[in-house]
């Protein structure tokens, strides 16, 4: 700081903190429990991703068609990426065939309207 | 391995205890804001660990917290009526007993500059940040930073000319 008056405020001594605040401030600090970085409900949620990822890809293993029940319905983009193309294949020719609707038959007969005659 | 309260309590609370005090003259505010801090140090011991200048963000979560407290305050008129009955003096005589003209005119001169410019001027002159470190410290552009210490400055230059260069 060049400026005189500059110098001149910051060499002004300042009101310290009460010396009675850090007994109580320290005190109510002290009997505040600290926060865990990891909470059990944050590994629990962890440990059951994890688990359902192990299933959805055991499930999807050649042979595991079985297993394709439990883990049906949780879709994972990941692992779906990773499966081999036989995989994809098997698993749509295992799927029955669509078969195309019947044709709708009218139960009424249509009569023929004065303006058609 | 972390320092503990007790240290950073040492360390820093007489500096938050000023800063705090320049921004308002409530001391049962200011103890609560203080408290607030060392509250949330003891919740989170890991969050010295993202600052990268402890002091810098001990003041930032001082001014937060005083500005949270002051806004949770149930009527303004009970504070304002608090803020007048306690007023405590931010700067000290620098020889006990001194009559200090100049100390005097300065902590008036100090009361009627807007908070902002106060707290600028406070950040700058008693701790030394840059006017980056301000403007993160107080949520404003470094160039907000600089022209409100400008203006601050500048007015206790006018109010201070005569006291001040009595004694150059």
């Amino acid at each position: 700081m060049q400026d005189p008056l500059e110098t001149r405020l910051s060499q002004l001594p300042l009101r310290p903190a009460p010396a009675h605040w850090r007994r109580a401030i320290l005190n109510r600090a002290a009997d505040m429990p600290p926060r865990k970085r990891l909470s059990a409900n944050w590994l629990a949620l962890a440990a059951a991703w994890i688990l359902i990822g192990l299933l959805q890809w055991h499930s999807n293993a050649p042979g595991a068609a079985h297993m394709k029940g439990l883990t049906g319905p949780i879709y994972l983009p990941v692992l779906s990426a990773l499966r081999t193309q036989e995989a994809v294949l098997e698993e749509l020719l295992a799927e029955p065939l669509p078969t195309p609707p019947a044709p709708r038959q009218s139960r009424t007969i249509l009569q023929p309207s004065a303006a058609t005659v | 391995m972390h320092p503990s309260l007790e240290q950073i309590y040492d360390a820093h609370a007489d500096a938050l205890y000023a800063f705090l005090l320049n921004c308002c003259r409530d001391e049962t505010l200011i103890q609560d804001a203080l408290q607030e801090v060392f509250l949330k140090l003891a919740r989170n011991p890991f969050l010295l660990e993202t600052a990268r200048d402890t002091r810098a963000f001990l003041l930032r979560t001082g001014h937060n917290a005083l500005r949270d407290l002051a806004r949770r305050n149930s009527t303004r008129a009970r504070y304002e009526q608090r803020h007048l009955e306690q007023t405590p003096t931010l700067l000290l005589p620098v020889f006990p007993g001194e009559d200090d003209a100049f100390r005097l005119a300065l902590e008036t001169c100090l009361q009627d500059l807007p908070k902002e410019q106060r707290a600028v001027l406070h950040l700058k002159l008693w701790e030394d940040l840059t006017f980056a470190q301000i403007g993160e410290t107080l949520d404003i552009s470094p160039h907000t930073a600089a022209s409100r210490y400008r203006y601050a400055l500048d007015k206790l230059r006018n109010v201070l000319r005569p006291v001040y260069e009595e004694r150059l």
